[in-house]
């Protein structure tokens, strides 16, 4: 196996290794352009709220909808509402994503079978305080780890004054559900690489702004080398309940290892119609040391819902490497999300990656069994 | 000296009958004023709406919004006067029309909060006595403030707002926003499971009236 060969293959197994997120800005369709509405965290993902687990199952599952005209029984409950009403004002949810991986690098084909992740999470909000934790196994090469990820406080007042100080992922430009995609893990803003920082936001009706700043990627902060001093801001503005436009902004200092480091990005999300989200991002990175010399990410995502429950995705993306704008990545996503039935989910997505300088060329197959219990 | 008597009776009553002559005559003016500003009344073209473009933008809490729609717009309006322009007539909007993008939505905002079930005085808003506050005449064009009566949720109440008037081919065309606060007509701002609905809405309308025969 060549080195580039190697390369790959450890660059996509490491990718795809990496827990999904679940954040589903496809359904921008349904006019929901804010994450808060169906998720605890702002930068949306993880748990669901009680609003996003009924919406689940009554309007995005095949087959979960209840059968009269009010909403009936517990399924969209944890664990498909078997404690009752036990758990109070607390919010449970175990997260589990079994999945099977094949990638083509032409000379070598592998097919892998990996857990993703396993997760459990609770939140509990009271008096516009919000409390968030998550342990969960998430494997890191051939090395699973087991910790938490993410943990963090938040308030927001009635008028939309927001704070939150933890480890979470911070926000920029559009959380597509697809970890890998071009915008996001060359960002190092992967599912893995939660902030510790504080965040103060404010939300409006048409407005959300979101500024974090922190000692860094969580992993670094406890490593004197690797640790540096990380911002970022986002500003998200409702042209229409279906048109949103997103303006990004990243900075990571240098540290004793790296250069300084960032990127901005501008984001479209368009739904024309009620079964249809267009997505498009497209980034500017940069780094210290190397002054003119920039590298773009641009991505498109075309979501269509044939079905109710079944997704048609075609995600387009190009990724160029630093000065160079000949070079980079070439990829075709396909991908369909079948929501079959109350918090459990079938993914399969397929990628079609193109080296543009060698043309060496990369295929996976990746299927997922989603349960969100 | 009956005469006599009766003189400042007769002159009296000649005058008196003078007066109720007057009377009369006043009353008979008035009468055909009325009767003519009724028959140019009568003879003013209505405008008729067969359909139109309902728009409500909602914003949720915790942020974001989505938007309410409907065509199910309908009625006849007529000019009563035309400086200021009042509108006799009304607008009307089938309720149970509204669709706001998701089956359950659409089903707690019918059966919930705005009760349509009750029948009339909840199944449709009626929007009536209308003024075009700036508006002079019927070939007004141009921006104007407005205000009118709706009636919503067996509450009648007064809104106002502005209204983009314009000529085309077919009619004339006009596009209004106004707000409504939901309390102010007996609906409670929706809230399910943790997610609400502000209780400031903006209503957009758009239709185009056609002139209809004179009467």
């Amino acid at each position: 196996m060549s080195r580039h060969a190697r390369q790959a293959l450890a660059a996509i197994g490491l990718a795809a290794a990496a827990a999904a997120a679940p954040a589903e800005p496809i359904f921008l369709s349904r006019q929901y352009s804010r994450c808060t509405n169906c998720h605890y965290s702002p930068t949306g993902g993880g748990l669901l709220t009680p609003y996003g687990r009924s919406l689940s199952r009554e309007e995005l599952s095949t087959f979960g909808r209840s059968p009269g005209p009010k909403p009936q029984g517990r399924e969209h409950e944890f664990l498909f509402g078997a404690l009752g009403g036990a758990t109070g004002p607390l919010s449970l949810g175990i997260d589990m994503r079994p999945s099977r991986l094949r990638f083509d690098l032409g000379e070598l084909t592998t097919t892998r079978n990996l857990l993703m992740n396993a997760d459990v999470t609770a939140a509990l909000r009271h008096g516009g305080f919000t409390f968030y934790g998550q342990v969960g196994r998430q494997p890191r090469g051939d090395d699973p780890r087991v910790a938490s990820f993410e943990h963090w406080v938040g308030y927001e007042s009635e008028r939309g004054l927001g704070a939150r100080v933890g480890r979470f992922l911070p926000a920029y430009g559009v959380r597509l559900a697809d970890h890998t995609t071009f915008t996001r893990t060359p960002l190092g803003l992967d599912n893995e690489d939660q902030v510790y920082a504080l965040e103060l936001s404010y939300r409006s009706d048409r407005h959300l702004v979101q500024l974090s700043v922190g000692p860094g990627l969580a992993d670094d902060v406890g490593d004197a080398e690797r640790r540096a001093f990380m911002a970022t801001g986002r500003f998200q503005l409702d042209l229409t309940p279906r048109t949103v436009l997103v303006a990004s902004g990243l900075f990571k200092d240098a540290s004793a290892l790296d250069p300084s480091s960032g990127a901005t990005g501008l984001a479209l999300g368009l739904a024309p119609a009620s079964r249809l989200t267009l997505w498009t991002e497209a980034d500017v990175r940069f780094r210290g040391g190397s002054s003119g010399e920039h590298a773009y990410a641009i991505v498109g995502e075309a979501a269509f819902e044939a079905y109710r429950g079944v997704w048609l995705r075609l995600t387009p993306q190009l990724l160029t490497a630093f000065g160079d704008t000949s070079a980079g990545v070439v990829r075709v996503s396909l991908g369909v999300n079948w929501l079959v039935r109350t918090h459990w989910n079938v993914v399969l997505s397929y990628y079609d990656d193109r080296d543009r300088l060698t043309d060496d060329k990369t295929k996976t197959l990746l299927a997922q069994l989603h349960l969100y219990l | 000296m009956a005469e006599a008597a009766n003189e400042p009776a007769s002159r009296a009553g000649g005058r008196g009958a003078a007066a109720l002559g007057t009377a009369r005559a006043a009353v008979i003016a008035v009468g055909v004023i009325a009767s003519a500003a009724a028959i140019e009344a009568a003879a003013a073209a209505s405008w008729r709406v067969a359909q139109g473009d309902v728009r409500i933008a909602v914003p949720l809490r915790p942020g974001g919004a989505f938007e309410a729609r409907t065509t199910s717009l309908a009625g006849t309006l007529a000019l009563a006067s035309a400086q200021p322009v009042v509108l006799s007539g009304e607008l009307t909007v089938e309720l149970a029309t509204i669709d706001t993008g998701i089956a359950l939505r659409n089903r707690h905002l019918r059966e919930n909060y705005l009760e349509v079930s009750k029948g009339p005085g909840f199944d449709k808003a009626v929007l009536a006595e209308i003024r075009l506050g700036e508006a002079n005449g019927e070939g007004f064009e141009g921006r104007s403030g407005f205000s009118g009566t709706l009636r919503l949720h067996g509450v009648s109440r007064s809104v106002t707002g502005s209204a983009e008037i314009r000529r085309e081919a077919t009619g004339v065309r006009v596009a209004a926003t106004f707000p409504i606060t939901l309390t102010d007509f007996g609906i409670e701002p929706p809230q399910y499971m943790g997610v609400g609905v502000a209780n400031k809405l903006m209503v957009k309308v758009v239709f185009v009236a056609t002139r209809e025969a004179a009467r």
